[in-house]
């Protein structure tokens, strides 16, 4: 009975589960890596460190400017580089789950019998 | 729905399975042989063991084992699918059950091991052994038990059967249950608010154990520095994010939803207006909390951090003059640049020329003001808002005025639920359900300088250091009360219970005769400390009528005395200094100058005495205001803060309609008759309005003192001396004759016996003195006085 009701969830809702855990994680290096706010604010100047323009002093206050936007987009990439990493790690692990999900019970049957047997599996 | 327990459906095996795995020490050490297993195997492999798959399996086993747990056994209880009692019922109580028709009494032991038995046993103080005595023990009694689960279920929306729900419903299936719960005075609809309570808490423990995103590493880049505003303000955003999860409350929820659509909507600075313990501060902690989690809220105020400016520190930090609007501004400017601040000024009336250091910053923040940036928050009381808006119109007119009410009894009651637990957690106590409602009950009688819901936390966590245990029930509330506000709550002591009983025999001691008076002040007395009398009103409110000298103001001190502790619980107000109208503001205003007014006394000490004395000679408008005091026990200062009244005596003493006692005593009529009469009389010569009159417990004539009475006088006076005299070891005494010549010198038909003191005072007295200063007589000695010493004393 107990066993049914485990390969009855792992097979059935247990699959959905796992895309929902993963998705979750991808979101939560979303999250954490401020990816959303990142994308927005590119090239933001860098913590609104800007010199105020007047006639006088117009070009460098462009160029001052234009430097704190490069600084900002600079380690905003550098994060931005950061969470894909992250999301491809986990991504990837989640990919490997889903596609061996199918297979882990059948582990429980065929790794004895490799045991046994002592057969090789690479 | 079918009444018997399935055991053997899948949702039984599962919760069974869930039992025996879901412990935490279970848990890690399934944790640690799978973890071990896999390296294990690993190893094994490498070595080319064969032995290693084996090894594996197990790590396999405990990875599926693991994931099963975490995406279905673990949510049990929030996935249901059927309506059969093995569907609805907790899988913890489902996985102790032994029989599929078990009795009420077999559904409580298996519920006995959750965490909600202990949560309802310790918060009502309902004992286990009410379960086990009272539940029926016959199988097919848990028929009642499910049907009264289904209907709690239906009334509080929850999934299933919790836990809660089945404690609740096994009390409702006990005969009589509300008859065994006045024992630990209680109704079962306050276990029921149990189920509620239960439910906030295990949100919030759910909550707390959540991942929260406040927007990530990266969230403040695009934002500039706050020196200054970091270094002198408190950013309540960053001690949500690194402190820990804050509350939120029904009440809260309204204004932040408020709060957020007003700044969303571009205010710029929006204002709390209300009384002090309203709740503005919390709010707005509330509301910092909502922007820095809701990452779906308008972006002009998404993740934007909030940052106190407490007046007093600032003026701390400012050196010398004008440093303090210097650093106002500065800070305005930084969080002008940041773009991503709110300041909040909490206490804004102290940064409006009304408090620490009297200065007036409103002319420096009318330029943020009109820049319309940065976002800005004010608290204040309802008296602080109107003085601003009637001092600066056009600085209040940019404010967004939000009022926050004073909570009612549930919002109260919901609002001290929520903070329980951090309460607990600061005092190391554990506080009952009994323990809230009284102390929202004494907080609304006692404590009058905050309002709903701040006053009744106070009360709470006042209440923890009374505690011996760290438990604290309404018997430690009002303990905590008595010692605070100097009033009697809990039951009366053997003592004072003797005290109490022998109540007329004591003030007798004090006061000649007046026999009607000493009653019925001993009566207001036993039934207010029994419980009897109304305890929406003052514990007795008398007026004394008679002439001067009959023992009047005599009776009121030693009530205080005998009753209060001593004298100076007596709050005597001379009415003849409340002569004309304007005399009004100085009745209620509680402090004159330096010192306490009437009000202010009795908001001090509101355990007393009160004596109105001479109360004809008020002015009329003084005696109206007094109608709402005997009335209901209740005075409104001149801040329309209300004064209670409910825990004293009120004494009002007149001379009104002397002639006409003496005349009517003369003719010797009946002292009942005499009284009503006297009423009458009164009335009729208009010296008391009817409404007055009506509104006192008792009307009681003083008559005058007869020679007798009078030569009893003199004993309680010659007794007041021997007192005195005591320290010097020498007594006087004297002879029935002597007394009587003093009564003859003393009595004033006008002046009753207040003569008799000085007359004493002049033979007595003095003779006594002379005779110590020539030392006639000495330590031990006795001094008898006659008629000749005093006519002597005359002569001299």
């Amino acid at each position: 009975m107990l066993l049914s009701s485990f390969l009855s969830w792992w097979y059935l809702s247990g699959w959905g589960w796992l895309a929902k855990d993963i998705k979750n994680r991808l979101r939560a290096i979303n999250e954490t890596f401020s990816v959303s706010i990142l994308l927005r604010t590119l090239f933001s100047p860098w913590k609104q460190i800007r010199t105020p323009a007047s006639f006088h002093n117009f070009f460098q206050a462009a160029i001052d400017n234009l430097v704190s936007r490069f600084i900002g987009a600079i380690v905003r990439i550098g994060m931005l580089l950061s969470a894909l990493v992250c999301l491809i790690f986990v991504a990837g692990i989640g990919l490997v789950f889903m596609i061996f999900w199918p297979v882990i019970p059948l582990m429980l049957i065929i790794f004895p019998i490799l045991s046994i047997t002592g057969t090789e599996l690479w | 729905m079918n009444t018997n327990v399935n055991l053997a459906a899948a949702r039984v095996q599962k919760a069974r399975f869930y039992s025996k795995i879901g412990s935490r020490q279970v848990s890690w050490a399934l944790s640690a042989a799978g973890l071990a297993a896999f390296v294990g195997g690993l190893i094994l492999l490498f070595f080319n063991s064969s032995i290693g798959y084996l090894v594996l399996t197990l790590a396999i086993l405990v990875l599926m084992i693991k994931t099963w747990q975490a995406g279905e056994l673990k949510s049990l209880d929030k996935e249901i699918t059927g309506q059969n009692v093995e569907d609805l019922l907790d899988s913890r109580i489902l996985a102790k059950l032994k029989s599929a028709d078990p009795s009420a009494f077999d559904i409580w032991v298996a519920t006995k091991d959750t965490t909600e038995r202990w949560f309802f046993e310790s918060r009502y103080l309902l004992h286990h052994s009410i379960f086990e005595e009272l539940l029926n023990k016959n199988s097919g009694s848990a028929t009642a038990v499910w049907q009264e689960a289904s209907k709690l279920r239906e009334k509080y929306q929850t999934t299933g059967w919790s836990a809660a729900i089945i404690i609740v419903a096994l009390l409702r299936t006990i005969p009589d249950i509300e008859e065994g719960l006045k024992r630990i005075k209680i109704e079962l609809r306050d276990i029921e608010l149990g189920i509620d309570w239960w439910l906030s808490i295990d949100r919030k423990t759910q909550l707390a154990h959540q991942k929260k995103y406040f927007g990530g590493l990266a969230r403040d880049w695009a934002y500039g520095y706050t020196p200054t505003l970091s270094y002198l303000g408190r950013n309540i955003s960053e001690d949500i994010q690194y402190g820990g999860f804050f509350t939120d409350t029904k009440m809260h929820s309204q204004l932040v939803e408020q709060m957020i659509k007003s700044m969303a909507g571009g205010a710029q600075a929006v204002t709390l207006i209300g009384e002090n313990g309203v709740g503005k501060t919390t709010s707005v902690h509330a509301f910092a909390e909502r922007i820095l989690q809701d990452g779906t809220l308008p972006e002009n105020i998404r993740y934007h951090q909030v940052v106190t400016l407490d007046a007093p520190s600032l003026v701390a930090q400012a050196g010398r003059p004008g440093e303090l609007e210097e650093l106002v501004i500065k800070m305005l400017a930084e969080a002008q640049k940041a773009k991503n601040m709110i300041l909040f000024f909490d206490d804004a009336q102290a940064f409006f020329g009304d408090g620490a250091g009297s200065v007036d910053l409103g002319n420096v923040l009318m330029p943020a003001l009109d820049a319309g940036t940065p976002k800005l928050i004010f608290a204040m009381t309802p008296k602080q808002w109107q003085n601003i808006a009637a001092d600066n119109s056009n600085l209040s007119s940019k404010f967004q005025p939000l009022q926050v009410n004073p909570a009612n009894e549930e919002e109260t009651l919901d609002v001290l639920r929520d903070e329980i637990l951090f309460l607990e957690y600061q005092k190391k106590a554990l506080y009952t359900y009994q323990a809230f409602h009284e102390a929202y009950k004494l907080a609304k009688r006692y404590v009058d300088n905050l309002a709903m819901p701040g006053a009744a936390l106070t009360v709470l966590k006042t209440a923890a250091s009374s505690s011996e245990d760290g438990l604290v029930t309404a018997e430690v509330i009002k303990a905590s009360v008595e010692s605070t506000y100097g009033v009697k709550l809990q039951q009366a002591t053997r003592e004072e219970t003797d005290v109490l009983l022998h109540m007329e025999d004591e003030l007798h001691k004090y006061v000649i005769n007046q026999k009607q008076a000493v009653s019925v002040i001993a009566n207001a007395l036993r039934r207010s400390r029994s419980g009897v009398g109304n305890p929406e009103r003052p514990v007795g409110t008398f007026l004394f009528l008679g002439p001067t000298g009959v023992g009047k103001t005599e009776l009121s001190k030693a009530l205080a005395k005998v009753y209060f502790g001593d004298e100076k619980s007596m709050i005597r107000v001379d009415m003849n200094q409340f002569v004309s109208p304007d005399d009004v503001n100085r009745l209620i205003t509680p402090m004159l100058g330096e010192q306490l007014g009437f009000l202010g006394q009795v908001r001090k000490q509101p355990f007393s005495v009160i004596l109105l004395d001479e109360i004809e000679k008020a002015h009329k408008n003084v005696v109206n205001l007094l109608l709402q005091m005997l009335d209901e026990g209740v005075m409104r200062d001149n801040d329309n803060k209300p004064v209670s009244f409910k825990d004293s005596i009120i004494i009002a003493t007149s001379n009104a309609g002397a002639d006409e006692i003496r005349r009517m005593i003369d003719e010797g009529k009946d002292i009942a008759k005499l009284q009503e009469n006297l009423v009458n009389t009164v009335i009729e010569k208009g010296i008391f309005a009817p409404e007055l009159i009506n509104r006192f417990d008792e009307v009681v004539v003083f008559r005058p003192l007869n020679q007798d009475e009078l030569i009893q006088v003199i004993d309680l006076i010659i007794k007041d001396m021997n007192k005195t005299l005591d320290a010097q070891k020498v007594r006087v005494e004297l002879t029935q004759v002597a007394k009587k010549w003093l009564v003859d010198k003393g009595y004033d038909a006008k002046l009753g016996a207040r003569p008799m003191r000085r007359v004493v005072q002049r033979y007595v007295e003095n003779i006594l003195a002379k005779k110590l200063l020539e030392q006639t007589a000495g330590s031990g000695s006795k001094i008898e006085l006659d008629v000749k010493d005093f006519e002597e004393m005359k002569e001299d």
